[in-house]
């Protein structure tokens, strides 16, 4: 299964007052929060863990179907870090998952998947320059006339293959004006 | 603290962050933060520490996990003030 998230960071530092007594406190473990303090940008730091258990959470809801705020039962472990790029793995229970983000001056995109391989299969799609109305107008325009999006009773997202009737999920993620969204592709299944 | 009441103060605490704002002016028990009112899920947190602060309680992780409506709100707050 698969999972991603995207933060614009000016939609994100106008919306959320980070320093707010109890707002990481409530949000991450005690870990995180130390990796944030020592961070030398704790803003990016912040919602990058923030997106690394965003991402996971839509895998474990794709399997569970149950909607829980527990941010603090999603476990980061960021195992490296360089210029514009982060990656590692996030702990839910006894499911380990696999990150890759991409940070910029304007956004952080994670991307998420229950194995390395799968995570390294799956297509990526983050699309920051465009202004569009809601999600599934935003989506169909980026898919092939083979691929229609929908979403089950659940609002769980799928990408329904016209010309083999296969289902495979997709992930999407919007914040401000920012749409991504990570899918597989048809051959490489889950 | 009757329903009336409680909805009443809640749609004050939830306003800055909701982005639905006709689901917010028809908020009732059974209105989802979420998928309602379209709260982001970083600011679903703000709600809970709003919700706090003006009745000075803690709210528990346990609790904070089934936190998503107003429905929900109303019984972890109810049962705070209870245990005061």
């Amino acid at each position: 299964m698969i999972g991603n998230d995207i933060i614009a960071l000016q939609v994100a530092a106008q919306e959320s007052r980070i320093n707010r007594k109890g707002f990481l406190e409530k949000l991450f473990l005690p870990e995180e929060i130390q990796m944030i303090y020592h961070s030398p940008d704790p803003a990016t730091t912040t919602w990058l863990l923030w997106s690394c258990k965003e991402a996971v959470y839509k895998i474990i809801h794709r399997y569970t179907r149950e909607r829980r705020y527990a941010p603090q039962r999603f476990h980061c472990y960021l195992q490296q870090q360089e210029r514009g790029a982060a990656s590692g793995m996030v702990v839910y229970q006894q499911q380990t998952c696999y990150f890759q983000s991409t940070i910029t001056t304007d956004y952080i995109h994670t991307y998420a998947a229950v194995t390395p391989a799968l995570l390294k299969e799956m297509e990526v799609f983050a699309d920051t320059t465009q202004h569009y109305p809601s999600t599934p107008q935003r989506i169909q325009p980026l898919l092939s006339n083979n691929e229609l999006f929908y979403k089950d009773e659940a609002g769980i997202p799928y990408i329904l293959h016209r010309d083999t009737g296969e289902q495979l999920p997709v992930s999407v993620s919007h914040h401000g004006n920012y749409l991504a969204f990570v899918k597989l592709s048809p051959l490489e299944k889950v | 603290m009757d329903k009336e009441t409680f909805i009443e103060q809640l749609r004050e605490i939830v306003k800055p962050y909701a982005k639905n704002q006709e689901a917010l002016a028809g908020i009732n028990a059974n209105t989802d933060f979420i998928t309602d009112l379209k709260i982001n899920s970083a600011n679903l947190v703000d709600v809970v520490l709003d919700v706090e602060e003006k009745y000075d309680i803690v709210i528990q992780n346990e609790e904070m996990e089934r936190m998503l409506n107003v429905q929900a709100a109303m019984d972890i707050v109810e049962a705070k003030l209870k245990e005061k």
